[in-house]
């Protein structure tokens, strides 16, 4: 059942381009970001140099965008869109203590995030037909139909704390969870200290559990217990 | 070592060593929490995936996005240049200002040589301690009360004074004036700002004024602080003050708009000429495609039926732009989540009539819906077998496939 526990090498490279992995080479090692040259001309007001470096990072807002609202959401280009713009307007505030596609996977996430809340504090039904949601099927299930029902009610329980949590404690928690972004790339990428970090992500799981907790359908999945590991 | 959690994270990107790699499967055997961030981490790797027409769609936004930059950028960076050559003298000059305005307001609250105390003096919390330790207390004869919070700036002063930084160009009043800074900046911009040093001494410099209203002092500081943010703003190149940026979520903007005749009232007129006040030179076409799109969609979250028709006017107006086709399929998404089959339909349709578009698989399947929500099964079944023969990697070929069965 958990034979594969990472995404095959092969499939990296396909990804490679909005894959906020791939940008990994830490900031502690230095100022090794390809883009980090592209960011700064385009902060100093190179055009060119912001339309370049925009088709390069837009998909990596899609990404996440889908990722935190769901990928037949209907305002993905939109939020995308907004993204992008929030991204040139903060590159002055780029100091390079991340790499730039995580600077840029926080500001979609952040962006993502505040619609989620939106949608959530005014209880507005988004458009999308639920046929239509329903019908997304991806690539590569998981190994069993209960696998993938798990995944599904957990990946939903997250999206929603993402908007009812405090904005810390949610960011850290979707940073990691949905962006796939490791504690010390967390730290730099919002500044603030690992410990920090992993506390915002304790508080942010305590919360997960709850909300597990909450989930009968979630919680007779995995068996009915409420033991937690950690 | 990395943790469970990091070996998770760079388990997703194949990022893992063999060793990593068993490591991590002990932990996911023996723990339900890591298996079901797993199960969740893979969803959402999924729900991330790139997806057919994801090309297109990117250069799209970017496309929009460089529309809207255009001129802005240079704008904003423009600006930080000169405010930066203009900022720090006036800021010099606020500054001096008020340290002889307050230089006076001590003098005359100099003790007279009988030794008695001045009552403005009682009254007076000269340090920020002070004014932390009795925050309520009043001074007996002094009803102003922005003046007796130095630090915090009036509602309606711009942002510039407060932040004391106007060289820095994200610290710009417009910036945080835009809808995207409020949504953008507040969480993950401004959060990790530091107070620079200018800020500091602001701050500190007005935090030691006195705090009594009579004190010509905090106000000779504000005055002289607001000139200095009006010689900014005015030495900016802001003459062709049109930021077509953003404006991206005014939702709350819209709402207050709640028919289609408040819509007219701002929209000109078809053929209308184009007024020095409404269509100025160098101003947003507010008919062309990408305009009308923009403000449906807007609309479309607070007020659908001003939101359709302006998307219907997108589809009349410039029917063969790439906009029309996705407002069509708004149209037509809504129409059928709303029962209207027939309308659904037609919308539908109008929509693979287009060459090359991208959402033809959905509408194909919305089609599909539409057909059997009229009743009509059996053309719903040709639909679904023409959606797997046409697009059979789609999403939506699964789903007909699920539908048609084994």
């Amino acid at each position: 059942m958990w034979k594969r526990l990472s995404r095959p090498r092969a499939a990296q490279s396909a990804a490679a381009d909005s894959d906020p992995g791939d940008a990994t080479s830490d900031t502690a090692e230095g100022p090794t970001d390809p883009l980090a040259e592209l960011a700064r001309q385009a902060a100093a007001g190179d055009h060119a140099a912001a339309n370049a470096l925009l088709i390069k990072l837009t998909p990596a807002l899609l990404r996440v965008a889908r990722q935190i609202l769901g990928p037949q959401h209907p305002e993905i280009s939109d939020v995308t869109q907004e993204a992008a713009c929030g991204l040139l307007l903060a590159l002055p505030r780029f100091r390079g203590e991340c790499t730039l596609v995580h600077f840029a996977c926080r500001v979609a996430m952040l962006v993502s995030m505040n619609v989620r809340r939106r949608e959530i504090s005014h209880h507005r039904k988004t458009e999308t037909l639920s046929e239509l949601q329903e019908v997304y099927l991806p690539g590569g299930l998981p190994p069993t139909p209960e696998d993938r029902l798990l995944g599904e009610r957990a990946a939903g329980a997250i999206r929603q704390l993402l908007g009812s949590l405090p904005e810390v404690q949610a960011e850290v928690l979707g940073l990691h969870h949905v962006v796939g972004l490791t504690m010390p790339e967390i730290a730099a990428v919002t500044r603030a200290p690992l410990e920090t970090v992993r506390s915002r992500l304790r508080l942010g799981r305590q919360a997960l559990r709850q909300r597990v907790l909450g989930d009968q359908r979630l919680l007779e999945a995995i068996g009915g217990s409420n033991e937690h590991d950690r | 070592m990395s943790t469970i959690d990091d070996l998770l994270s760079r388990g997703r990107r194949g990022a893992l060593s063999d060793a990593d790699e068993r490591r991590l499967q002990m932990a996911v055997q023996t723990s339900r929490e890591h298996q079901l961030t797993l199960l969740a981490g893979e969803v959402f790797e999924r729900a991330g995936a790139a997806q057919p027409g994801d090309t297109a769609l990117i250069k799209r936004i970017v496309h929009q996005v460089e529309g809207e930059w255009s001129g802005t950028f240079q704008r904003v960076v423009a600006r930080g240049r000169v405010s930066r050559w203009v900022s720090v003298p006036m800021l010099m000059a606020g500054l001096a200002a008020a340290s002889f305005g307050g230089y006076r307001a001590v003098h005359a609250l100099r003790p007279p040589a009988d030794n008695s105390p001045p009552r403005a003096l009682a009254a007076a919390a000269p340090s920020r301690a002070l004014a932390v330790a009795a925050p309520s207390v009043p001074a007996p004869t002094v009803p102003a009360p922005s003046v007796l919070a130095p630090s915090v700036p009036a509602p309606s002063e711009p942002a510039g004074i407060a932040s004391g930084a106007a060289s820095v160009p994200a610290a710009l009043p417009d910036l945080a004036a835009l809808p995207l800074a409020g949504a953008v900046s507040a969480p993950a911009l401004d959060r990790a700002s530091v107070q620079t040093p200018a800020e500091e001494a602001s701050a500190a410099q007005s935090s030691a004024q006195p705090r009594t209203a009579r004190d010509d002092a905090p106000a000779t500081a504000r005055v002289a602080a607001l000139s200095a943010n009006a010689a900014i703003a005015s030495t900016a190149p802001s003459a062709a003050p049109h930021w077509n940026l953003p404006r991206p979520k005014p939702r709350a903007l819209h709402a207050s708009v709640a028919s289609e005749s408040e819509l007219a009232a701002l929209l000109p007129a078809p053929g209308a000429p184009a007024s020095a006040g409404t269509l100025a030179e160098g101003a947003p076409d507010l008919e062309s495609a990408q305009a009308l799109f923009r403000r449906a969609n807007q609309l479309r979250r607070s007020d659908w039926d001003a939101a359709a028709a302006l998307y219907e006017r997108l589809t009349l107006r410039h029917s063969e732009s790439a906009e029309a086709g996705v407002a069509e399929m708004a149209l037509a998404k809504h129409a059928l989540a709303e029962g209207r089959a027939h309308q659904a339909l037609r919308w539908f349709q109008a929509y693979q009539r287009r060459e090359d578009g991208e959402l033809a698989a959905e509408a194909l399947w919305g089609e599909a819906r539409a057909c059997q929500s009229l009743g009509e099964g059996e053309r719903a079944h040709e639909l679904w077998q023409r959606l797997i023969e046409q697009y059979p990697a789609s999403a939506y070929a699964a789903a007909a496939r699920e539908q048609l069965g084994p």
